[in-house]
């Protein structure tokens, strides 16, 4: 059999206060994780909206390009 | 020096399509401020996500402190087991109250630091071997 371990009334009340405010802290964890991760979403899109800009400054510059040179014409 | 010229078609349309690219460049610069932006708010959620992990880190240790320490088990044990090897002349007088808790002596520990690797690989060793002799 396995020995067995008591721990003071004072000390348990300890204990369950403590787990409380881990559990607490976690969800809060949570919660900025969550944040983050929405945050990483949007820099994502605008990081993607960032290049398709570019891209299309790109486009343009190789239209007037086109048409100061006659390029491709 | 004879100064030549290129002529230019479509004018307007040229000049559209340089504003336009203004346009565009202008609004780029205003998607890098949204960039930083987001970044810096990133940073600050890492960092109190960092501080929220301490925390709990320290909960923790707070809490392995109000457990019954596992030293103080095998001692428990230890003194059970030579209770029942040793020829009882004091079964009498024995009582079945749990073993009372010996101070433990402690050793001088360096502060757990959780941005050193090195910390958090010792840590990470020692509730392995914790775990390996429990089970």
């Amino acid at each position: 059999m396995e020995n067995q371990i008591f721990v003071q009334v004072e000390e348990n009340k300890e204990i369950l206060d403590i787990l409380d405010l881990i559990k607490k802290k976690l969800a809060e964890t949570n919660s900025t994780l969550e944040e983050i991760e929405n945050l990483r979403k949007s820099e994502e899109n605008e990081l993607k909206s960032w290049k398709d800009n570019l891209k299309e400054v790109g486009d343009k510059i190789s239209n007037i390009d086109k048409n100061i040179f006659n390029k491709g014409i | 020096m004879d100064k030549f010229f290129v002529q230019i078609k479509n004018v307007s349309g040229t000049r559209v399509t340089l504003l336009e690219s203004s346009k565009l460049v202008l609004h780029s610069m205003k998607i890098e401020n949204k960039i930083n932006l987001i970044r810096k708010e990133k940073s600050e959620l890492i960092t109190n996500l960092r501080e929220d992990i301490k925390e709990i880190s320290f909960l923790l240790t707070r809490l392995k402190e109000h457990l019954p320490h596992s030293e103080l088990l095998e001692e428990a044990k230890k003194e059970k087991e030579k209770e029942t090897k040793k020829p009882s002349k004091k079964k009498t007088t024995a009582k079945k109250t749990p073993a009372k808790p010996k101070e433990v002596p402690k050793k001088p520990k360096k502060e757990f630091d959780a941005s050193d690797d090195n910390d958090i690989s010792a840590a990470l060793a020692s509730i392995e071997k914790k775990l390996n002799q429990i089970n």
